[in-house]
This record gives C-alpha cells, structure tokens and sequence, in this order.
C-alpha cells in the first residue's frame, strides 16, 4: 500500500523546473553552456487562469509531465527478449557524497532494489548478474540468473554496502566480459554501470577492454552520478549503448530504468536461434520431497521434464540437465514489447466525439474553458486505430501498465485488430496466434 | 497467503464482466440442465444485492462482454442518466425495495435491454462470435485505476468477477495475459465463475496468477449459490475462508505448428513463438536463424542431450502430451 | 473508529432483547437488513452462504468452510449470529436461519414482498419541496441546538422539552438544586467529544429505554429507526405507512433533527443525513455547516462517493509543538475544543490554540479521558492529516496519555493485610498463591507482609488455613 502511497506522491509533484528542462538540455546541445544561458525564472512558467487561479495550470503542467514520460518510439522492432545484464555498482569512496538525497549509495541501492524487480518483471526469461567495485577490485555479488530473490538478498546484505577506495572500470569490465561471452547467441549481452566516482584506478589500458567489448557484442550503458566522463562517453558510443548523467533524483530513477524495457536488437549480425525450453508439470504430491535447487524438503513445486528433478520456482535453469524452464505465462509476460500499443493523440476542442473516457466512465468538460481556443488539447487523448477518447490517466495507464488499448479491443472493431497484428507481423495468420495455453 | 493489505473497514468494489454472449447463452438455455440469460441476470442481481448488502458502502460495477464489443452495464454516464430520465425508463421507487439495490438492479436491467436491442444489427454478426473477454478486462482495469487514484485513504478494495459462457477466443490470449498481469501487478484478485461451456485456460490462468477463484458451475439452475458461496466473500474475509480453487491449472504450452501440447520446445529468441521441432526459419516472424545442428545448452559445459531424448516423465498428466518430440 | 463504536452500542443493546422481539423485528426486512450489517464479516459471509440453503447444516461442516487462524472469528461470529437469533439450532444439533429472517431477508435482496418497511415515496409532489442543502442545514442546526444547549452557548434556542427531558434522563445533564436550569455532567462531556453518529445513537438508545416506559411499543421503534436508515436523502417520504407510534416518533425526531416535516401533522416527511446514515456509520458528520452538496452534481454514484469520504469533516491539524489548527468557524467546535485545548486566537475562518498541561488537566476534571480526547482529534482531523502515518504526532499522543497518567498516581483500593507469618515458607506460598490468582497488591518478603485485594481475603485465607494445617499434620 505504502508503495502506492508513494508513487502518487511522485506524480502529484510538480517541478516546473523539471517540466522546462527537456528544453533545455536541447538548447544546451545547440550551442553554449547551460550557465552561460540567462538565468531562468521559472515562475514566470505558471499563468494565472481567468479565475486568477494556478490550478488549472498546475493541473495541465502535470498532465504535460505524465505524457512526456510516455512518448515513446512504437514502431515494431525486433527486441532482444532473451537478455543477459550485468549490473555493476560503483562502491567507492565517491558515492558517499549527499548530492543526491539522502546519499548516492543509498539512492543507488534503493533503486538497484526496484530496478531488480522490475527488469524480472518486464524480463521473464532473462538474467541479471550484479557486479561491485570498491577498493580497485571488482567483485561478483551474483552470478547470471533469473531468479529475483537472489539478486535482491545480496543487494539487502549490509556487507555489500560498504563502501571504500577507487573504483576500478576496467576489472569489472573484464569481469562482466568473461561472463558474457559464455552466454548463447541468441540472448543479448548487456552490462549497465551506475558510476559515482570521476576517476577509475586500472591495471592496464582500457581501451583493450572496449576492443574487447566491441568484439564480444557487449552493449555497456552507462548512469553517471558526477559529471560527464570521456572514457565512458567514448566506451558506450562504441559498444552501442547510452550514458547519462543524472540531473536530480528523479532523474536518476528514469536514466536506470531505461535499461529495462529490452533492446531492440541491431540487424548486423543474425543472433536469433530457436531456444530449447521447458515447460514442467506442476507436482501435486502431497508427501515433501527434496527440490534440486534448495535441497530442501517440499511439497509441490514443478517438474523438469527432461530429467525428473524438482525445482521450486519458474522460471530459472534447471540446476541437474540445464534445460531452461518457464511456463507459458512467463513467454506471455514480453509479448508486450513485441505488441506496443500506439501513442494516442491530443484531441483539440474541435475534435471531440465523446462526453466521457471510453475506459474509465470519467466525465469529460463538454465545453473549451473560456478563453481556451478551439484548438487547445481538451484533455481527451484518441487512439490512432479505434479513435476512442481517453483520459490523461487511463492514457498513462494503458501505455504504462496494461499494454492493451481498450477501445481496440471493446469497440466492435475485433477483426481489424487482428488485422493490425498482422500488418505487423505480416506472417501470423488468423488461426495461428503466438502461445496459447492448453485450449479446446 | 494472508493479505494484510486488508481491514474490515474496508470498501469493495466488485468489478464484474458479464459475458452476454447471446449465442452461448442459446445453448446454454437448452442445455441439460438449462439456465437461460434472464434467470441468470436475475441471480446475478441478488447477488450484486448481497455484496452491497454486506456493507453500507460496497460498490459495484458490471461490464457486458458481448460478441463483438463491450459496455458499461453500470454505473451509466450521466449523459446515459439523462436521457433515460427523459425517457420515463425509471420506475417509482417503491416502498417495497432497498432503494439503493433498486436503482442499481433498474440500471443494469436497462443498460442490458439497450444492449440487446442494438445487437440484431446485422455487421455485428461478422466476426466469429466470440465475447470481447479482454477488452471488458481492460475496461475494468482503467475503471478501477481511476477509482483507487482517487481514493487517497487506500480503503477501496477492488475485486474482477468474470461470468464467463463464451470459450477462449485464442487470437485474444495477448491482450488478456497483458490484462491479467496488470491485474497482479496491482494486486487484484480475477475470480472466474464458468456458467457454461467447458474449460476456459485463459481465464483458469487468470485466476491463478491474481490469487482469485475458479469454480465451474456444475449446476447452472442453483447459480446463486454458486455465486453467494464462493465470489461473495470480500478480500479480508478470505483470509479465514477455504474457496474452492483449482489446484492444478496446465501452464503448458501448445505448439504453434500442430497444436500439440508440449514438454520441451523451441522458442525463437525473437517473439517467443514455439516449435515443437527445429527449423531454420521462424514460421511465425520470419526470422532465419543461425544454423546450429545441436543448440548448445547455455554454457553449462555438459554434453548436449539429444533432442530425441525425451523422457517426458509426467506425460502421464494429460494423453495428449507424451512423446512431442517423435516428428523431430 | 465510529463504525465500532455505534455498532457495538446498538449491538449491545439488542442482544438484551427477549426472543420474541426479535421474531417481530426480523418480519420488516429493512431491520433484517440493518442487523445483518452489524455482524462481524465472518459472521455476514456465512448467513449469505446458507441463506438459501434450506435444510439445517452441521457446526462441522461450517468449521470446514474456514481456515485454522480462522477458528476465533468463527466462533466469535456464530456466537453473535444466535445472540441475535439468526442462527438456530435444530434438535438434531444442525444450524439453520431462523425462518422469518430468512423469508425477509430473502425478500430484502430481491426486492420482493409487501413489507412496505423501506418508506413509502410520496405519489405527489410537493409543493414546497425542500433540497438537500436545506435539510443539511436543518439537521445540524437542530441537532447542535442541543449540542449548543449542553456547553452552555446562549446563542440557539432552547430545545424542546422533550430533548431536555431525554438529556437529563441519559444523564447527560443534571439539574442542581442551586441553579434552576441543567448543568452538564462528566458524561456528558465525554458525549461531546463522540462522532455525531455514535451520539446520535445514544441518544436514540435513550429514547428507546424511555419508549418502554412510554409504553410505546418497541419493536415499531425500532423498525422506524432502521427503516430510516435505508431512506434516500432528499427524497419525501408519505406517514401513510407508519403506525400510530411512529408517527409520534416523527416529532420528537423533528426535535432532534433527523427527519423534517413541514409542520406537524404534514402529511409527509424529509429524512435528513442524520437519519440516512443511522445504519452506515459513514459521514455523518453535518457538523460542517459549508458542506457542500455534491450529489446533483457528481458524474456519477462512485465520484459521489469518494468526495464523501474526502471531506469527511476533518478540519483540525495538530502540530507536534502541541499547537491545533481547526479550520472551523461552527461556536460549538470551538466550544468543544476548548474543553481541552487552550485558544490563543482567532480569525474568520480558523482558531489555533495549544494543548498544554493545564488545559488537559481541565479536561480530565471533567471526566474527560485522554483516549476521548485523542480520538476526538483522530476523527476530526484534517485531510491533509489524513496522509501522514501515524495520523497525530507521536510525541502529543503520548504526553497527553502521561498527563492522564499524573493524575492516577494514587489509587485506594479496599485490602486486607496479611502479616505476621511465622514461617518464611509459608510467606512464600502464600504470595505465590495470591500472585497466580493476580490479586497481591503489594508484599515484602523480609517483613512477611503483603497485602491482598479485597474480593480474594476469603479464598486465599482458606489455603493458608488449610496450608497451616497441613504444615501441622506433617510437621
């Protein structure tokens, strides 16, 4: 609940510096330095209303706010679904610094924590390795694998949150490399670093590594908490992958997660293949017994079925055969991002066709506000297929959640969606539609 | 397995998705045991009147998941409210009902008739007459997103009960797992009471994945027991209750290629489709893949086991299952 | 909070009444309906699932239905079921629904029957039909006339007799020989301090004790008020329905607030918020005069409902500095707080104040305890409070409960003392003895002396007789 609680928190926060500074960043591209620019009065953002009010504005501010977040790219690429991520946390002296409240390292670890779970959440079938560095060595807290708990108990482990030294790039690169390269083909190989510290103390030249790196197909992402780092520039510009430095925390949180949703995989080179999965029965036997994985006595639990032992939770390897063991909800789980759901469209007063959200019942304002144009946004967003209005929220929602848009499949439109599906995927045919559980 | 989120003082809302899917109630009126569409309504409204006679401000909310579309049965937008108001369609109030049970039971009976009427016309008859399960699904899912943001106590407890009659429409399964995740993720429980017709996977795995209950109706005329005994109990009841649940829910899969049910496949790396036997390009995206004979087993360093090699040791659980792997 | 709080009340009470009655509440199913809600959830889900089950079902097989952490609730849940007579046991040791309950509630669910107990709609319309703002505004002035009348504004006018009669009755206030007119009592400032719906309640429940002695008959009583609880705010209701005793009742329930009509004698009645939320235990708050009616404007029931429980009156904000904040402009609010709080200043819409020793103190004195006091502020408190976790601030909670605390530092009890053991065995068995039966006030062992609360002398003297002698025999 408290959960919840927060998030809304969040979003009920309106940082108008915030909201303006997208521009600003393109200005800074553009020429200058941002503190070259003229200082910015924020406040002269906010207009009062006819009413002399701030709330209409605040209230159109944040929904700018929501929406900015969602725009995304929903042309159909193919993605890596299969994915194997080494996330390395910088645990140097420099994360100690209280730039970002109420530490970097504990900022970083928090959002390590929801990072996890989320990247499991979106990424069922993939794995995730977590890699430290402190003292000049780099040290492995997990290996590659798909189970959460692992990765979030080491992460809770106080020992694995002390701090201390120089980072070193180059050892956890090397390590995270070593690692990697083992992975099959088909899967994509991703390292993504959360960096405190402006210097890296290494043992040899780590423009060797990023040879070795580029060679190997790593993509290496880079969050930076300091300032801007050439040889990082120069290591993710070459590897594919993106850096960034964070403006302020919630900065932060958006820069990480951007890692989660999967990558869309480069046409260079054909790394797809047909993996070999399993899909265990679920052991009903009311007598306990031991689990290959725990080596625990109990009851139920799945069934390998290439070589009969049990394992506790899907989806993860089995420990005896090797075999990759999922269950059809779990391959269920990504079809999403192989199936964006298109951004919906401002509606302008003109434009209207509805006096309440399609989804969600809300009443919609019937007339502009005065002196709102005929062709501001009137709070309504439209699909581009099944041109149902929706609200700000169920927009958010619908894009951000549930990855279903409503009015597409409700409205009586049933065979143009399908149609849709296969104006994109020009090779699925009517009959046949990707995983189904056991029917008919 | 306790849901702590939960307190006695809480608001339900029970969010219902009625499949009115008149050509699977056709059948079902003349079953064996037959339950037409109207008696079932009837059912179904004393127990949306029990749930809100369990206390003083539970709420609910129907959907009608019909062939081809999707309706708010209640509540009705004001602009819907007006209009019948104009048209006389509400009955005065008697001194005989509830008052709030009768206003809900006289708009869902009206939003229904609307509903049947428009059905006849003949485009909706199209398409393969199967109930938009998902996009009722999603409908609700927005409706009680909204319905929580604006709830700032966190006292409003949500819960979806689908009515369903119709039988899994496999080209909808997307965009119901996409329903059925968010749903888990925002900790809602999807309760699945089949009035008719057989198993309905999708929906089984519905259930299970959001903790909710499963229950088919074996005798449609007692359908009101059915649903008082099983769905009526709200969220924090159910920490004490024992609900029927289905203990073995099949999350195995099918294969696209012949539809057979599978222990082992293949699955392209690239949309996840599965095969039941290797082939160098996916039938379903195209894709060409590397050409490898034996595809290795994730670095683990053991010897590749054959494919042929399928014990498929708990093939026992379904005839169809055992030896996928022979046509390889 | 409030919800318990009145369930209990009216819980309580029906549970002392006499089998018969009940058989006679249960025929209206409008009263099934209301004492169906007052049960625990356990309690109400196991009605609904044998409601339609017609032959009786064995205590084993209710058992099955739940799970082991269950098994208190359940027991606790049957135990109220047949306090109340829903449940009974047949011969063959089965449960089942007593029958009438089950025929009316039955009839509640569906709609059915010729009960005519959820009030009858006027056919006609009025002529001087009132709105809902106004019957807000007629409730909370009459009902804080009375409330007014107790703190001692002399701003209203003085409720009617029958309000005063009912007051000094509950013992809410007291008439002094000195003064001529009636002075409030400890209780009645604790009365000050509950929600509106559990003071309505007690008054209610007054008026029922008085009903008997009135020689009205009760279970109409009693039916009206839970009739009155399923009524539609804003909606006019026809007296053609009601009995004789209940349309005496109307009046004095004029008097208090919860229904309106006209004039006597009209033809037809207005039930108010007080009355609509009887049996919900939801908002009932009218105490804000501001409140705005939302209903005719709300999109829709949901919205409607959820604006309710936003502004569910909350107006103070507590500071951790013990400085209050109420958002009020209401003099009985402002009366009310200043039982215990110490007012500094005041503006046009807001007083602020601080709750110090002194005026807790004051509160205490009269009768007040820190538990009302701090679930006064609770139960007011200001949305934007409502956020925060706890909801008051930890350290004023606290401090006003070590208050409370000072003042009890002494207490008398009646004891016996126990001295003179001639054996320090003895001494010790018999403190050990006292100390299990958890009624050893104080003792020293050095001295073989303890003291022992009054109700236990007689037993524990025994064992200390029977231990002497035993000693003897042995020894």
């Amino acid at each position: 609940m408290s959960g919840r609680k927060a998030k809304k928190d969040d979003d009920e926060y309106v940082d108008i510096d915030d909201a303006t500074d997208t521009h600003e960043n393109e200005d800074a591209q553009q020429g200058g330095y941002s503190w070259e620019e003229e200082y910015k009065r924020s406040w002269d953002v906010l207009q009062e209303d006819a009413e002399g009010r701030l709330s209409s504005v605040v209230a159109h501010l944040q929904q700018q706010m929501k929406r900015r977040r969602l725009l995304r790219d929903t042309a159909t690429v193919q993605r890596g679904i299969i994915r194997h991520l080494f996330l390395v946390i910088d645990l140097s002296e420099a994360m100690n610094e209280k730039d970002l409240r109420p530490s970097r390292l504990e900022l970083t670890l928090t959002y390590a924590r929801q990072f996890v779970t989320e990247y499991f959440d979106q990424n069922p079938i993939s794995q995730l390795g977590i890699i430290v560095i402190r003292d000049g060595v780099a040290e492995r807290l997990t290996d590659l694998s798909g189970n959460p708990t692992d990765h979030l108990r080491a992460l809770k482990n106080k020992r694995n949150q002390e701090t201390s030294g120089e980072p070193s790039l180059q050892n956890a690169l090397d390590m995270a490399c070593a690692s990697l390269v083992n992975v099959p083909s088909h899967g994509s190989r991703e390292v993504l670093v959360v960096y405190g510290s402006l210097t890296t103390c290494d043992p040899g030249d780590i423009y060797d590594t990023i040879a070795q790196l580029k060679k190997e197909h790593v993509r290496v992402s880079f969050v930076g908490l300091a300032a801007e780092i050439q040889v990082c520039r120069t290591l993710c510009k070459e590897t594919n992958g993106s850096y960034g430095v964070v403006l302020n925390e919630a900065h932060f949180k958006d820069l990480l997660f951007e890692a989660i949703p999967p990558p869309a995989v480069t046409q260079t080179r054909n790394t797809s293949n047909l993996v070999m999965m399993g899909f265990p029965t679920k052991s009903n036997d009311l007598h306990p017994s031991f689990c290959v994985c725990h080596s625990k006595l109990t009851v139920g639990g799945y069934i390998c079925p290439r070589c009969s032992s049990k394992i506790c939770e899907l989806p993860t390897d089995c420990d005896v055969c090797g075999l990759t063991l999922v269950s059809s909800p779990h391959l269920a789980r990504s079809y999403h991002h192989l199936f964006p759901v298109d951004n919906f469209i401002e509606v302008p007063w003109s434009g209207i066709n509805s006096l309440h959200c399609f989804a969600c019942q809300t009443a919609f304002d019937s007339s502009p506000p005065p002196g709102a144009g005929l062709e501001s946004n009137s709070g309504r967003y439209s699909c581009p297929r099944c041109h149902n209005q929706f609200c700000v929220d169920c927009d958010i929602f619908v894009h951000e959640v549930l990855h279903n848009c409503p009015g597409c499949w409700a409205a009586g439109s049933n065979i143009s969606t399908v149609q849709i599906h296969s104006k994109k995927q020009p090779a699925i045919q009517n009959d046949v539609m990707p995983m189904q559980g056991v029917t008919s | 397995m306790l849901d702590t989120a939960t307190s006695e003082d809480d608001t339900n809302l029970l969010v219902t998705i009625v499949d009115t899917n008149p050509l699977a109630w056709q059948q079902s009126a003349t079953a064996k045991i037959p339950l037409s569409l109207d008696d079932a309504i009837r059912q179904i409204l004393i127990f949306f009147n029990a749930h809100m006679a369990l206390k003083h401000d539970n709420k609910v909310a129907a959907i009608a998941s019909h062939i081809g579309h999707c309706k708010f049965l209640y509540p009705v937008t004001d602009a819907e409210t007006h209009r019948r108001q104009a048209n006389q369609y509400k009955i005065s109030k008697d001194a005989n009902a509830y008052p709030n049970f009768k206003d809900v039971n006289d708009d869902i009976i009206e939003s229904l008739r609307s509903l049947m009427l428009d059905t006849d016309t003949p485009q909706k008859n199209l398409n393969d007459g199967t109930s938009m399960i998902s996009g009722a699904l999603s409908m609700a899912l927005c409706y009680i997103n909204r319905i929580m943001n604006q709830d700032d106590l966190g006292r409003i407890k949500p819960r979806i009960l689908v009515l369903s009659v119709s039988p899994d429409s496999p080209y909808q399964y997307i965009s119901i797992m996409n329903a059925v995740f968010s749903a888990q993720k925002m900790s809602i429980p999807i309760d699945v009471c089949k009035v008719y017709g057989g198993e309905v996977a999708f929906l089984q795995q519905a259930s299970h994945i959001t903790g909710g209950v499963y229950l088919d109706v074996e005798n449609p005329q007692a359908l009101l027991q059915y649903l008082l005994f099983s769905f009526l109990p709200e969220r924090y009841a159910r920490n004490y209750l024992c609900l029927p649940n289905k203990e073995q829910v099949d999350f195995r899969a099918a294969c696209f290629c012949h539809k057979r049910i599978i222990d082992i496949g293949y699955v392209c790396s690239v949309c996840l489709s599965i095969f039941c036997s290797w082939s160098p390009v996916c039938s379903t995206c195209r894709t060409k893949f590397a050409f490898r004979a034996l595809p290795p087993l994730a670095g683990k360093g053991r010897p590749a086991i054959s494919r042929t090699a399928s014990p498929a040791p708990s093939a026992a659980a379904s005839p169809g299952s055992s030896s996928p792997m022979s046509t390889t | 909070m409030s919800v318990i709080n009145f369930k209990t009340n009216i819980y309580d009470y029906l549970e002392t009444l006499p089998i018969f009655t009940f058989q006679r509440l249960f025929q209206k199913p409008a009263t099934c309906l209301a004492i169906f809600r007052l049960l625990p959830a356990i309690g109400r889900q196991i009605v609904m699932s044998i409601l339609y089950v017609e032959n009786p079902i064995s205590l084993k097989d209710i058992q099955s239905w739940v799970y082991k952490d269950g098994h208190k609730k359940l027991q606790e849940a049957l135990h109220k079921l047949s306090k109340l007579h829903i449940l009974e046991e047949t011969p063959e040791k089965g449960l089942i629904v007593n029958s009438t309950f089950r025929l009316e509630f039955k009839n509640a669910l569906s709609g059915g029957g010729e009960h005519q107990s959820f009030g009858l709609p006027c056919a006609t319309v009025d002529k001087h039909k009132v709105d809902i703002a106004f019957l807000d505004h007629f409730a909370s002035t009459q009902w804080e006339a009375i409330l007014h009348y107790m703190v001692g504004t002399t701003m209203t006018k003085r409720p009617s007799r029958g309000v005063l009669n009912l007051l000094q009755k509950s013992d809410l206030m007291n008439s002094t020989a000195s003064e001529s007119g009636l002075h409030i009592t400890n209780k009645g400032f604790q009365f000050l301090l509950q929600d509106v719906n559990t003071q309505v309640w007690a008054f209610l429940l007054q008026y029922l004790d008085m009903a008997e002695m009135l020689k009205m008959d009760l279970v109409e009583v009693l039916n009206f008020l839970f009739q009155l609880g399923s009524l539609e705010l804003g909606q006019d209701y026809s007296v053609e329905t009601l009995t004789e005793t209940q349309q005496q009742m109307l009046e004095d329930l004029g008097d208090y607030g919860i229904v309106y009509r006209r004039k006597k004698g009209s033809r037809r009645f207005y039930p108010t918020r007080l009355a609509t939320t009887l049996t919900s235990g939801t908002s009932a708050l009218v105490t804000s005069l501001s409140k705005k009616e939302t209903g005719t404007a709300a999109s829709s029931a949901m919205i409607a409902a959820a604006e309710e429980s936003h502004d569910e009156g909350g107006f103070l904000i507590l500071e951790t500095n013990y400085r209050v904040y109420a958002y009020t402009e209401s003099p009985l609010q402002i009366a009310v707080l200043n039982l215990f709080i110490q007012l500094k200043s005041r503006f046009p819409n807001m007083v602020s104040g601080v709750i110090t020793r002194e005026s807790v103190r004051n509160a205490f004195l009269n009768g007040i305890t820190a538990d009302q006091i701090i679930s006064y502020l609770q139960t007011h408190a200001h949305p934007q409070m409502r956020k925060r976790a706890p909801l008051l601030p930890l350290t004023v909670v606290d401090q006003i409960r070590l208050w409370e605390m000072e003042r009890n530092r002494v207490e008398d009890k009646a004891a016996y003392l126990y001295k003179d053991f001639n054996v320090q065995a003895d001494f010790d068995a018999a403190e050990k003895y006292a100390k299990d039966l958890d009624v050893l006030l104080w003792s020293n062992s050095k001295q073989r002396k303890m003291v022992i609360a009054q109700e236990a002398h007689e037993t524990l003297r025994t064992y200390i007789k029977r231990r002497l002698a035993g000693n003897r025999d042995t020894g």
